[in-house]
């Protein structure tokens, strides 16, 4: 074996010779502390450098005679080191030139010069700021081609996109790749957002990999583009630094469903009804305000400590954090604690690393029942809140014979307060890699990384036996937990020899990821006497496989290509199916490097690429097997005096496979004035075949009538710019400002096996106002979700005309054939600003986002505003919305146009400001910042708020959780 | 170097290893212990009575975790999707017997006949109807011989095998027969269509009909005798149901006569060991299991088969308004359907010695003044006119303005003697000023013509007594028609005393001393001799004042709640708008409330005797051999026994018409999923031959296209399957 690695080594040129002398060390920001990743080191005079490794280290062979090694880091001073008699150094540099980044990429990491496909990343410094509890809530409007929608409760979730969706019925998530391990998208019970596992303090930065060229490395699920999230490093100095950041924050709804107070209530109702009318009867003389009762301020503390040092040998950091919070709606509330342990030890000479990462989570959520939201809006404003009666002494509607009345809305305090749905996570990623540089062929690395991803989480939803919507069965007692274990073994070589103007770099690697989960859940009614939904434990697995490699060739340090091959298999695909083969290919040309007029530097790239996605929905892990699901003990059936448990065979597709998006990528690269001003274009073109669809199947051919099967093909085409500038730099002052502009569009171009032209499509976006019905639809020759309503007719006032729509088909009626296809959720066209300033030791920073092309929903007056839903047959009152004076409608028009609205904004996500204090006794650093969240919002949109976070029917306004505005102090400090 | 040598040995020897051990880990198994392979399943000899059971549920049920969760079909919420919910809609809601107040998607278009492809409870009943179809395929292509033999399931399980195929291919034949009743030319797929990916070919109606017609005759002799079976099975009357249905429909289907080979088995029906239920209410309570007339029902109970459809949905949205739901044994009324009065009407319509108290003629000698005015153009030989019982120059009447009036008095039919009021104060003066009222209404007028002086008072009249719902604490308005110049109500009374009061209040009411129709102001309480449903009517306009008692039914199938409710529907989404139907309950016959009170024990009668009864009348009717005109009219006779506990309602043959049995159907049979097709068979669903209210989305009613006789198949199977044609007209 190693007789062959020699002739290998021998072959290539690049032979150990016994003159020479090894010289190892690392390589430091001057003003940061933090190692630098990527940075070149030469040896003077000659063609031999090597590039520093992930912790900023590097090792290199210098020939006897050599006497000064030249490193060069772009955006820092180059600089000269006499090597003497040191074989070990610690090199500072110090920032010169703007803009420099190393991507961390799949299996490894490129200069961004050099780099082939289409990514970007955004640094700790440049992250939004604010109560910020997810990494999600870091890269909002940040980065061109992404878009996030960050729910707004505690720890809430987000729907993250890149470059919009490339799947129908599969997952549009991205993948996360945390440190090297790629996590699950799938939530763990009782937590909000997958993402809560990583403490954003903790996070050094943020890789976005958006064209197929990127991604490819990571096949099969990099459809969606991945999220490469790197956290910081333990540092190599002997000294103990530590690190502390703390904030506190106060945070209000921004707005709030428009019903009407009381007086106005008791004056409409008044006016509409006779005197003799029931309805008037139903008219209290309390004025309560429902949504101000339901709603409280909420509050973030949110506290972090970092060591980071070197024991001995052992570089490490340790971060402890802790966050609590209330949400806006009353009792819901999450408490974060984490812990995160990085150990990154070196042996022989720095040739064999180990890293050690540990991240543990502790979340504490109380979930408050949402439907507390549309039941304020809908409740009778001129009832009392409480009634001193048997259902918790909260007012309730009762029938004639004094039990709740089923249909009426629940008391909204009451639902909020007589029910704790709370649930504890536990999870724990802990990540073990080896690095080992061969010292027999320097240039050749392997890399293996083992990583385990635990969690549980535990919840117990509880209802008092006294809460009016759960009488008969008095109270309910829902116990639900879920245990889950994600292993991973990586495994990689990597071997980049350089010979004369070619430099090599090839990966080639293994992966093996297995997926076990557990569902356990039981509902009995408060005391246990009646069983409502029998225990069921749902085990399940799943496993993903891979061989993967690539090859970067960079000739002249001028023309760059990249070939990229990923065999994935997967276990939910039977085994004709299973293997899917992902190719990518790209080229970069620098037609201008290191130029010295005002445009410095320009870059074309070219790049296309096949990914693959299998992320169909847990029920679906064995959708290609023909299988029995046996019945609860609530879905027996009965032959005689018998009750039979019953067997269904599942539907199912033997022939399922993967989806496969191919994606094609031009971008230029371009720098001007020394850089300080950037800018990136891309233009993309992406076509997705097999969607995994969730399509009804020709009746009689399955054993269910809608599947999960490969059928229809969707497009998405865009245009992306990025922009950032350094407007003014001077010894006080530096102001940058960074603009992106995404334009992307989504059109399906097949959908159901055959083209009949009378299909209408899928129906999707379901609504508020009667069960089943749906506002949008996927269809052939339009966008994802597009909107089907009939056309509203107006009056010469421009008053809309109840009940009156255009018959668009001429044929004398108004029939569901008349609904046209108009307008959609995503945003044709969105924009990202983000500016810092500084002067002396006071800066202020600020992020803002615009959105134009949007279109949403708006259910709240579709439903709400209506005049024969003030009183139900069910002899209640309910309430309205103030849309009612001007909309002046009798009975539900819910597919009219009329609702689909304009809803383009642009919003401030952030204002901070921030005092650097210099020079204090106890602390080498000590910064106060101030910064308000959501400052303004400019939108036509009367909704309760343009961005809609619906991750079941997007772009659906409805009784959605309020955006808030958040005023928060925070502190750091450096010791 | 050893050393080194050693470690890239073991790293490269790992990675060898995790390739070649790994590989196979993508062959996984279900790890759910409620999820099993085919393999598995079968092997298992306990389990094909299992899948037998899942087939059968597949009438009631959603999905397998009950009342929701791992549903059966998706495309619609759940609670909607199952199989009886959606037929009992298709059936009941497009024809005179149920409205639904609701606006879940497009669930009111079935009521206005304007219904597309694109439904999606239309959608949902096609997709159940092919779910199960889908079921019984499987079924019968796991259990064949080879295959048990091949398993080696023991030879009595293979023989109780045997019965569970004809069972399942009754239950494909049944859902087939929806199929062409419903969509008449769909997709055609047997167990000798694999599952996957293939385009089933569309059967015509003919070949669908002789399909069903083949497999219920083939299986009829290897299915149990009537009533040997477990309860809940079919046995061989469920197949001479299926098979009468058929072809009683035979013409309307296929354009074929086929009703000798209907009355030939409504006659095995007949001749079972089935007997009517003595009380015809206990047919549609929570022990009707025990019922001796149930043919074949869909299983409904409340602690183990568990669903938001089916009986939940029966039971639940037919209560609403002031219904009370302990009467129905369920937690809360969903205020969803109720009936038009086209059906009310089938019950009082016709039936003589219904009218208990017929109003006195009016007495014409009486003298009389007259009162001309604006409202009739001023001519006082035409004006309303009012009287003077004692002759004693003071009269009295009541008038109705139909809107703000002027008017005069005058003593002849003529101006010759004409008072008004100058001055607007209650006194008379000849030639005085008009007098006035200032808004629409019922008035009572008193004049004394010698005292120069009137009153005018505006009256609204209520019924009020012990007899009432609300005893003598407060009356129960009436309603004005302009029309008939009374006052009328329909009232559900008990057998008591009751009176006519104006103005909520004592100080004038009616009564009639000596029960004879005449009435007297403060007179005897007017007596109402036996419990039932009533329509009075208050005649004021002319003396002497009168009234009319008449007792609505003594049908005991008409089951409705009118208290609160109006007989006419002005708003569809108002439960209170048309009369509620009280037929389904989730009560035992003695009273005791089921095992839950949502959930409900009340099993559906898919087939019960009666039908048959009816079926074999009405094929007698239409020219079937095989029985007779007489034993027709005995079986109907049996059923109005019932329904009128005694023969006072009997018919005579005269009686027995094709309409009178469409009449008698809707009157037997409402709400039990045949409306539909009975009015297609009479031709009277769409098009102008028979309108009810709101039929075509006009509360009058108005003609429908004949294409909504059949449904349309779903554009989402067109979508999906080339090989199908829409039905005409769609």
């Amino acid at each position: 074996m190693n007789l062959r690695l020699l002739l290998l080594g021998m072959l290539f040129g690049i032979t150990t010779l016994s003159a020479q002398k090894q010289i190892s060390g690392i390589v430091i920001d001057n003003s940061t502390n933090e190692p630098l990743i990527g940075a070149s080191v030469q040896v003077e005079g000659t063609n031999l450098g090597v590039i520093t490794d992930i912790d900023g280290t590097f090792s290199i062979e210098v020939p006897a005679g050599a006497s000064r090694l030249l490193i060069s880091y772009i955006g820092f001073t180059n600089q000269t080191i006499d090597i003497g008699n040191q074989t070990n150094l610690t090199i500072n540099l110090v920032p010169g030139q703007f803009i420099q980044e190393v991507v961390v990429i799949g299996y490894g990491t490129v200069k961004r010069e050099d780099a082939t496909g289409s990514m970007q990343v955004v640094s700790s410094e440049k992250f939004n700021k604010g109560a910020i509890t997810s990494a999600s809530e870091l890269l909002t409007g940040k980065i061109a081609g992404l878009t996030v929608n960050n729910s707004s409760e505690p720890g809430g979730g987000a729907v993250i996109r890149i470059r919009g969706g490339s799947s129908l019925s599969a997952s549009n998530d991205p993948l996360i790749v945390i440190d090297g391990v790629p996590v699950s998208n799938d939530g763990i019970t009782g937590d909000r957002n997958v993402l809560n596992i990583v403490n954003p303090n903790d996070i050094e930065s943020v890789t976005v990999l958006k064209d197929a060229s990127a991604t490819a490395i990571y096949g099969s699920r990099a459809s969606n583009g991945v999220i490469l999230i790197t956290t910081k490093k333990s540092r190599t100095s002997k000294k103990l630094a530590v690190d502390y950041s703390g904030s506190y924050a106060v945070s209000n709804r921004l707005n709030e469903i428009n019903a009407l107070n009381a007086d106005e209530f008791r004056t409409y109702i008044r006016a509409r009804y006779p005197d003799s009318h029931p309805a008037q009867g139903l008219l209290g003389d309390a004025n309560t305000d429902w949504q101000d009762l339901i709603f409280q301020t909420g509050q973030t503390l949110d506290q972090n400590i970092s060591f980071s040092g070197t024991a001995g040998v052992l570089p490490y950091r340790l971060s402890l954090g802790y966050t609590d919070r209330t949400g806006i709606l009353k009792t819901d509330a999450f408490n974060r604690k984490t812990a995160a342990l990085k150990l990154t030890p070196k042996f022989l000479e720095n040739t064999l690393q180990f890293i050690v990462d540990v991240k543990g989570m502790l979340i504490n959520n109380r979930f408050a029942d949402w439907g507390a939201i549309g039941s304020a809006a809908a409740f009778n404003p001129t009832v009392p809140v409480y009634d001193n009666g048997v259902y918790g002494g909260y007012y309730t509607f009762k029938n004639a014979d004094g039990n709740p009345n089923t249909l009426a809305p629940a008391n909204p305090l009451a639902l909020l307060e007589l029910r704790d749905n709370s649930a504890d996570v536990k999870r724990l990623i802990t990540n073990f890699q080896v690095d080992y540089r061969l010292p027999f062929l320097h240039d050749l690395r392997a890399n293996l990384n083992l990583a385990m991803d635990d969690s549980r989480g535990e919840g117990l939803n509880l209802v008092a036996q006294n809460a009016s919507w759960t009488w008969s069965d008095k109270g309910s007692r829902a116990i639900y937990d879920q245990d889950k274990t994600n292993k991973l073994l990586e495994f990689y070589l990597n071997y980049g020899p350089r010979f004369g103007k070619y430099a090599l770099d090839l990966v080639a690697g293994y992966s093996w990821q297995h997926f076990f989960k557990e569902d356990h859940f039981k509902t009995t009614n408060f005391l246990e006497t009646k069983i409502l939904t029998p225990e069921n434990y749902n085990p399940a697995e799943y496993y993903l496989l891979s061989l993967f490699g690539r090859a970067n060739l960079n000739i002249s340090d001028r023309y760059l290509f990249t070939f990229t091959l990923r065999r994935d298999g997967t276990s939910r695909f039977s085994e004709e199916n299973r293997w899917g083969l992902f190719p990518a290919g790209a080229f970069a040309w620098k037609i201008l490097n290191n130029g010295t007029g005002d445009l410095n530097s320009l870059k074309l790239r070219l790049g296309y690429g096949i990914t693959g996605q299998q992320g169909i929905s847990d029920a679906d892990y064995y959708n290609y097997l023909p299988r029995y699901l046996a019945s609860f003990d609530n879905a027996k059936y009965q032959f005689g005096n018998e009750f039979i448990s019953t067997l269904r065979p599942q539907g199912y597709d033997a022939n399922i496979k993967w989806e496969e998006t191919t994606t094609y990528n031009a971008g230029l690269d371009i720098g001007l004035f020394k850089d300080r001003i950037s800018a990136n274009l891309d233009v993309y073109h992406r076509v997705t075949n097999d969607l995994l669809n969730f399509v009804p199947v020709p009746a009689g051919t399955n054993l269910t009538n809608f599947l999960t099967t490969n059928v229809g093909d969707l497009t998405n085409t865009g245009v992306e710019l990025g922009i950032n500038t350094i407007a003014l730099r001077d010894e006080k002052q530096l102001l940058e400002i960074g603009i992106n502009a995404t334009l992307n569009r989504n059109k399906i171009t097949r959908l159901t096996a055959t083209d009949d032209p009378n299909y209408v499509g899928v129906f999707t976006g379901g609504i508020p106002g009667g069960v089943g019905n749906t506002i949008q639809v996927h269809s052939v020759g339009f966008p994802a979700n597009s909107y089907l309503v009939y056309e509203q007719v107006y009056d010469h006032n421009n008053k809309l005309v109840e009940g009156l729509y255009v018959d668009r088909n001429g044929d004398g009626l108004v029939t569901p054939a008349d609904r046209y296809r108009y307008k959609k959720p995503a945003a044709d066209l969105t924009l990202g600003l983000s500016a810092s300033y500084s002067i002396g030791n006071f800066d202020v920073s600020t992020g803002v986002r615009g959105s134009y092309g949007n279109f949403v929903y708006n259910s709240n007056q579709a439903n709400r505003a209506v005049a024969s839903g003030l009183y139900g047959s069910t002899g209640i009152l309910y309430n309205t919305t103030r849309d009612i004076w001007d909309l002046n409608i009798n009975n539900v028009q819910l597919f009219s146009d009329h609702f689909v609205q304009d809803a383009s904004f642009v919003r401030m996500d952030h204002l901070t400001a921030g005092y650097n204090f210099k020079k204090i006794n106890w602390a080498s650093r000590l910064r106060l910042s101030l910064t308000v969240q959501n400052p303004f919002l400019i939108t036509k949109y009367t909704g309760i708020d343009p961005e809609v976070y619906n991750t079941f029917a997007p772009g659906v306004d409805g009784d959605i959780y309020p955006r808030t505005r958040t005023f928060l102090l925070g502190v750091s400090a450096s010791f | 170097m050893k050393n080194i040598h050693l470690k890239t040995g073991v790293l490269i020897a790992l990675m060898a290893f995790t390739q070649q051990a790994c590989f196979d880990d993508l062959n996984t198994e279900p790890l759910d212990r409620d999820e099993f392979t085919s393999i598995e399943v079968y092997k298992d000899p306990a389990s094909y009575k299992k899948v037998l059971a899942k087939i059968y549920a597949g009438l009631a049920l959603s999905g397998q975790q009950g009342p929701s969760g791992l549903a059966d079909i998706s495309g619609i919420d759940e609670g909607f999707s199952t199989y009886l919910r959606q037929y009992w809609k298709a059936q009941e809601l497009p024809t005179d017997e149920a409205v639904i107040g609701w606006n879940d998607g497009n669930i009111a278009d079935f009521h206005q006949q304007d219904w597309d492809a694109n439904n999606e409870f239309i959608a949902a009943m096609y997709s159940r109807i092919f779910y199960q179809i889908s079921l019984c395929n499987e079924f019968l292509r796991e259990t064949t011989e080879e295959k048990l033999s091949s398993r080696n399931i023991p030879s009595n399980v293979a023989s109780e095998v045997a019965t569970y195929r004809s069972e399942v291919r009754f239950l494909r034949a049944l859902s087939y027969y929806h199929a062409l009743d419903l969509f008449r030319n769909v997709p055609f797929v047997t167990e000798a269509n694999e599952v996957g990916n293939f385009f089933p070919e569309q059967i015509d109606k003919t070949s669908l009909f002789n399909f069903i017609e083949k497999e219920l005759k083939e299986v009829e002799s290897s299915l149990k005798a009537p009533k040997s079976n477990e309860y809940g099975r079919a046995d061989q009357a469920a197949a001479w149901m299926l098979l009468a249905k058929l072809y009683l429909n035979a013409e309307t289907y296929i354009g074929v006569n086929k009703y000798t080979d209907c009355v030939t088995y409504c006659n095995k029906v007949i001749s079972g060991p089935y007997q009517l239920t003595p009380n015809f209410e206990n047919m549609f309570r929570s022990d009707n299991n025990k019922s001796p007339e149930m043919i074949f029902p869909i299983v409904f109970d409340g602690t183990f088969s568990k669903t938001w459809g089916g009986m939940t949905f029966v039971v639940h949205a037919a209560v609403g308004g002031s219904m009370n739901v302990n009467d129905f044994g369920i937690d809360g009324g969903w205020g969803g359907v109720r009936t038009t009065s086209a059906i009310v009407k089938k019950f009082t319509a016709g039936q003589s010695g219904d009218v208990i108290v017929r109003p006195i003629s009016p007495n014409p000698n009486l003298k009389r003044i007259y009162a001309p005015g604006g409202y009739q153009g001023w001519d006082p030989a035409k004006a309303n006119t009012f009287s003077s019982p004692n002759d004693d120059g003071k009269f009295e009447g009541y008038i109705y303005f139909a809107e703000p009036a002027e008017f005069k008095f005058t003593t002849g039919p003529n101006w010759d003697e004409n008072f008004g009021d100058d001055g607007d104060n209650g006194t008379l003066e000849q030639n005085g000023s008009n007098l006035k009222v200032e808004e629409a209404g019922f008035y009572k007028v008193s004049v004394d013509i010698p005292g120069r002086k009137y009153t005018i008072t505006k009256t609204t009249w209520g019924l009020i007594g012990s007899a009432t719902p609300k005893g003598w604490d407060s009356d129960t308005d009436m309603k004005y028609d302009a029309v008939t110049n009374s006052w009328s109500i329909t009232i559900s009374l008990t057998a008591g005393v009751v009176k006519f009061r104006a103005n909520d209040s004592w100080d004038l009411n009616y009564g009639d001393n000596g029960a004879n129709a005449s009435l007297e102001e403060g007179g005897s309480d007017i007596n109402i001799p036996s419990a039932g449903t009533y329509f009075i009517k208050l005649f004021l306009d002319k003396p002497n004042y009168s009234y009319q008692l008449e007792k609505a039914s003594i049908d005991s199938r008409g089951m409705f709640y009118t208290e609160g409710q109006n007989l006419e529907i002005a708003d569809i989404s108002q439960f209170t708008d048309g009369y509620a139907i009280t037929k389904f309950k989730n009560i035992t016959s003695t009273g005791q409330p089921g095992s839950d009170k949502v959930f409900i024990d009340t099993d559906f009668p898919l087939f019960r005797l009666a039908d048959a009864y009816l079926m074999l009348a009405e094929a007698v009717i239409r020219g079937g051999g095989g029985s007779s005109k007489e034993l027709a009219l005995q079986y109907i006779n049996n059923l109005r026994t019932r329904a009128f506990k005694g023969t006072s309602g009997n018919i005579t043959s005269g009686d027995l018409t094709l309409d009178f049995i469409l009449d008698e159907r809707a009157r037997e049979l409402v709400w039990e999923c045949t409306r539909r097709t009975d009015l297609i068979r009479f031709g009277r669903f769409s098009q102008s031959t028979y309108l009810w209210p709101w039929k075509g989305g006009v509360a009058e009613g108005r003609s429908t296209d004949k294409k909504y006789d059949v449904y349309p198949i779903p554009s989402a199977d067109l979508g999906a399957n080339p090989n199908l044609k829409q039905n005409p007209g769609y």
